[in-house]
């Protein structure tokens, strides 16, 4: 394994297992103790990944809120601003495919990964035809420790866990098929035809914030 | 060959000594390192097309045979002689036209089959140096890229790592980021001339440039060209394929003088117009002089009654001196607006120059930037992840059983796939990273503070062009105040007419004088008028441009005498090329100094246009296969050695032609066939074992 694809592969196992801890919900079951926290679905994994590994989605996507609830304005604009002045649409970008049902990446090596040293557990429900629809994925005991032990003294991992928290705070309640619908709103997203890149839209965004908020981004 | 610029300007100066001062004579000539930019040795480089591939889809509007067909075309190609032989409208012509699309940016691809394409990927070389262009152009703005080394399709070129050369978004930017490369790449600059404003009403020249889609045209021969010998600017090309000495002085004067030649015809048709009209009517009042101070003589009589009309000479000699600063005010401006407006151009220059070089720095900054995070990253994530058991089989869900889990204690076999593990690599990791980060992080403070500086610099540049545009608003301003010679000139005449009238109340004898005197101051004054001014511009520009002139037609002699060793051989070589063509009845080839080629014909020296139409393609082909040879065989010229000849055997419908083609396609092959590279696109089947590269489309079928 070559340099960056190591890298990339460290990446990808730790975003993923940020966003199955900060987006699971607690659970209890006296015959599991071990289990801790419970995540549903697959496809929410691949629709928060791709609002963490693309600041200018994210943005824009906040930006939409503020067209719904005007309560919300300033503080998004201070979060949009923030984004934009620490360049995290390019610094921050991890580019990621268009496949049938959106954005999406292969995370098995990840889950794999996550299971192997004892950190997640998975169960498939599985429907009639043998389809698996319904993949619950389980936070042990060890990784909520880990967590709280670890990750505070980790500055660079700092970023991911407050945008987790941010995309947490504002699209945390929505299912997989409600981040999908929102993400097909916007173009580019919707025209990258399957297994191309899903490009940037930064200008979008600048265009927008400039409409809502009458100020230069 | 060192040009003794200085042995130039002294030469010059002593012939124009009297009326231009050294000084003067050195601003128009000295053009820096100008002189000695041009050689004729060649570079010894060669532009080879090892694949071409591109894809998309086939959308028609009408249903078609070929509807919705997926484009997946690759193909490798040699060195040497390379054909497609397809029939007409199967895509031949496409092929080499996304080619040149690639390598220019300037794209004259039929708009339908445009619209198919979704991705072109040209692999070539250039000596042994391989390079990749990627031209994404699903979308309406082109994406294009040129990368280092070979790399055959888009998830190659994706790899991250993958640092392109440039990434350009948009054609224009394309075309400027791809013609820096090449001129670089095969030491070509663009020759200079000077255009009317595209705008009717406009009377500005313009100094325009011939760009690298300019010289494509001597690699890539299209047949609808075949009667021009090398397109419009075709001259400025030959020169440079030949990179003769001392081009690039000859062409900047050129363009000097142009340019004068414009200022001069702009002052005169001005401010100007109406002192010229007055410098003729010189002669007539130095006579009108001439009859006064004779009559004054002959009529000695002293008047006996004086009139005191002094006060109205004293406001006329004042009104023509008002009139006379006034002129004068508005050629000052005038000169000052125009070398603020050359200021101006200059300074722009500069400031887009550091621009560009401001956001190449920012690109690099910006992915020193997401480097340093990855490592920092990954040294984190390493140890948020370290010192944990493999618990169990992600593919089964078994525990790990604790004699495995020794096994890794004991012997660092993993645990799960019982492969050694190499502790050493992960702890040299660490280190590598860390020295990494800080590489890059110095790298990166460096990189601020050269953008700082230039910062720093563009601002003065800023501060500079905001200065000089409210000087030439100023003067502009200055202008309006100017106050309306007209009106001066009409009291002018008033005075005159008072003048006139109170001596006529004067006795006839003194009337007469008084009107004499008066006469001559008038006369007088006019004379001194006209010499001030005339002397002040006019014969300058004249004697700046018959410098220039002088200095042109010098360095082209020069250039002359230096080339013609090349020239000869250059013609030598054309002749025989032309004889391999079966065009027998042309006895001999002459360059001239302004790179005319003369055909002699039937006893007659002819040029290319006064060819048979049916003979033109193939005095073209012979030409720049003499280029090439001239390079590969005697090191002169510049020709990248690859021609692109679509359909050659279009118009010509001699027999002869294509057999003598064929003849000299094959003679090319085993003489120069690892030294160039010719691609040829032709319905024409009788051209098939010609070459031993050749792509064979069946009859009526598409070539992709």
């Amino acid at each position: 394994m070559d340099e960056v694809e190591k890298i990339r592969s460290y990446k990808d196992r730790i975003r993923i297992f940020l966003i199955l801890y900060f987006f699971s919900e607690d659970f209890l079951e006296p015959n599991k103790p071990l289990l801790k926290k419970v995540f549903r679905s697959e496809m929410r994994i691949q629709k928060i990944d791709f609002l963490v590994r693309n600041p200018d989605y994210l943005a824009f996507e906040l930006l939409n809120i503020v067209r719904k609830d005007e309560l919300k304005k300033e503080e998004i604009k201070h979060v949009v601003k923030n984004i934009f002045q620490n360049n995290e649409p390019v610094l921050r970008r991890l580019e990621m495919e268009r496949f049938f049902f959106g954005a999406y990446e292969d995370i098995d090596d990840v889950i794999s990964f996550l299971k192997s040293i004892g950190f997640i557990d998975f169960s498939s429900k599985k429907s009639s035809d043998l389809k698996t629809v319904d993949k619950l994925y389980f936070i042990t005991d060890l990784a909520v420790n880990k967590m709280g032990i670890n990750i505070s003294s980790l500055p660079a991992l700092t970023w991911y866990v407050d945008r987790c928290t941010l995309i947490k705070k504002y699209f945390g309640d929505m299912s997989a098929t409600q981040l999908k619908v929102a993400q097909y709103q916007i173009d580019e997203y919707r025209d990258t035809s399957y297994k191309s890149y899903i490009g940037s839209i930064k200008g979008l965004v600048v265009e927008e914030f400039n409409n809502i908020y009458n100020e230069q981004l | 060959m060192t040009f003794d610029l200085k042995k130039f300007i002294t030469e010059l100066h002593t012939q124009f000594g009297d009326t231009l001062h050294l000084s003067e004579v050195e601003e128009l000539l000295d053009l820096r390192e100008a002189y000695n930019k041009d050689t004729p040795l060649s570079t010894g480089k060669k532009l080879l097309i090892n694949q071409i591939t591109f894809y998309g889809k086939k959308i028609t509007e009408q249903e078609q045979d070929y509807s919705g067909r997926i484009i997946n075309y690759q193909q490798e190609i040699a060195n040497g002689v390379n054909i497609w032989i397809a029939d007409n409208f199967k895509g031949k012509s496409s092929i080499l036209k996304i080619i040149k699309y690639a390598l220019t940016g300037s794209n004259s691809i039929k708009q339908n089959i445009k619209k198919w394409l979704t991705h072109i990927i040209l692999n070539f070389s250039i000596s042994d140096k391989e390079f990749t262009i990627y031209l994404n152009t699903e979308r309406r703005t082109l994406v294009g890229s040129l990368f280092n080394g070979r790399m055959n399709n888009v998830d190659a070129i994706n790899q991250i790592e993958n640092e392109p050369i440039f990434e350009a978004s948009g054609e224009s930017e394309y075309q400027n980021l791809i013609e820096e490369f090449f001129f670089k790449q095969f030491s070509y600059y663009s020759l200079r001339w000077t255009q009317k404003h595209p705008r009717k009403n406009s009377n500005e020249l313009l100094e325009v440039g011939a760009s690298w889609s300019t010289y494509f045209k001597s690699i890539l021969l299209e047949s609808k060209d075949s009667n021009e010998m090398y397109g419009s600017q075709g001259k400025k090309v030959f020169q440079m394929l030949l990179g003769l000495e001392l081009t690039y002085p000859i062409n900047q004067l050129s363009v000097k003088r142009d340019m004068l030649n414009d200022e001069k015809a702009k002052q005169n048709s001005a401010i100007f117009r109406q002192a010229k009209k007055q410098l003729q009517d010189k002669a007539a009042l130095d006579a009108r002089l001439l009859e006064i101070n004779n009559e004054l003589n002959q009529n000695k009589q002293e008047s006996k009654e004086k009139i005191n009309i002094n006060s109205l000479y004293q406001e006329y000699n004042l009104l023509i001196e008002e009139i006379k600063s006034e002129n004068e005010k508005s050629i000052q401006l005038e000169n000052q607006i125009r070398s603020s407006k050359d200021k101006l151009r200059l300074v722009d220059q500069q400031l887009s120059t550091n621009q560009r070089a401001k956001s190449l720095l920012q690109k690099e900054l910006e992915k020193n930037r997401k480097r340093v995070l990855d490592l920092e990253e990954y040294l984190e994530i390493g140890r948020f992840f370290s010192n944990l058991d493999i618990k169990h089989c992600p593919s089964c869900n078994h525990s790990v059983p604790d004699d495995k889990k020794r096994l890794e204690i004991e012997e660092r076999r993993c645990s799960l796939c019982t492969e050694l593990i190499d502790d050493e690599e992960n702890q040299l990791d660490n280190e590598v990273f860390d020295e990494k980060i800080n590489n890059l992080k110095k790298a990166n403070t460096e990189i601020i503070k050269d953008i700082r500086m230039l910062d720093e610099v563009m601002a003065k540049q800023l501060d500079q062009i905001n200065a000089i545009t409210s000087q030439i608003a100023t003067a502009d301003n200055q202008k309006i105040n100017i106050k309306d010679t007209v009106g001066l000139n009409i009291r002018l005449k008033e005075v005159e007419n008072v003048i006139n009238s109170e001596r006529e109340k004067v006795k006839p004898i003194d009337y007469e004088r008084e009107q004499l005197i008066g006469e001559k101051a008038i006369i007088e004054f006019k004379i001194k008028e006209l010499e001030n001014t005339t002397a002040s511009s006019e014969v300058n520009y004249d004697l700046k441009i018959e410098l220039l002139t002088t200095a042109i037609t010098k360095l082209n002699n020069t250039r002359f005498q230096l080339a013609e060793k090349v020239l000869k051989r250059l013609s030598e070589l054309m002749l025989v090329e032309i004889h391999e063509f079966g065009l027998n009845s042309i006895t001999e080839i002459n360059i001239s100094d302004n790179f005319d080629i003369q055909y002699k014909q039937d006893g007659d020296f002819i040029l290319f246009d006064n060819i048979a139409e049916g003979e033109q393609l193939r005095v073209k082909i012979a030409f720049y296969l003499s280029l090439i040879q001239l390079d590969i065989e005697y090191n002169f010229g510049r020709h990248p050695r690859l021609l692109i000849i679509d359909s050659p055997g279009k118009e010509e419908g001699d027999a002869n032609y294509l057999e003598g083609l064929s003849q000299v396609l094959k003679s090319i092959n085993e003489r120069f066939g690892s030294h160039l590279q010719i691609l040829i696109g032709t319905a024409e089947r009788r051209l098939s074992n010609v070459a031993v590269n050749q792509f064979i489309t069946p009859e009526n079928s598409y070539v992709f």
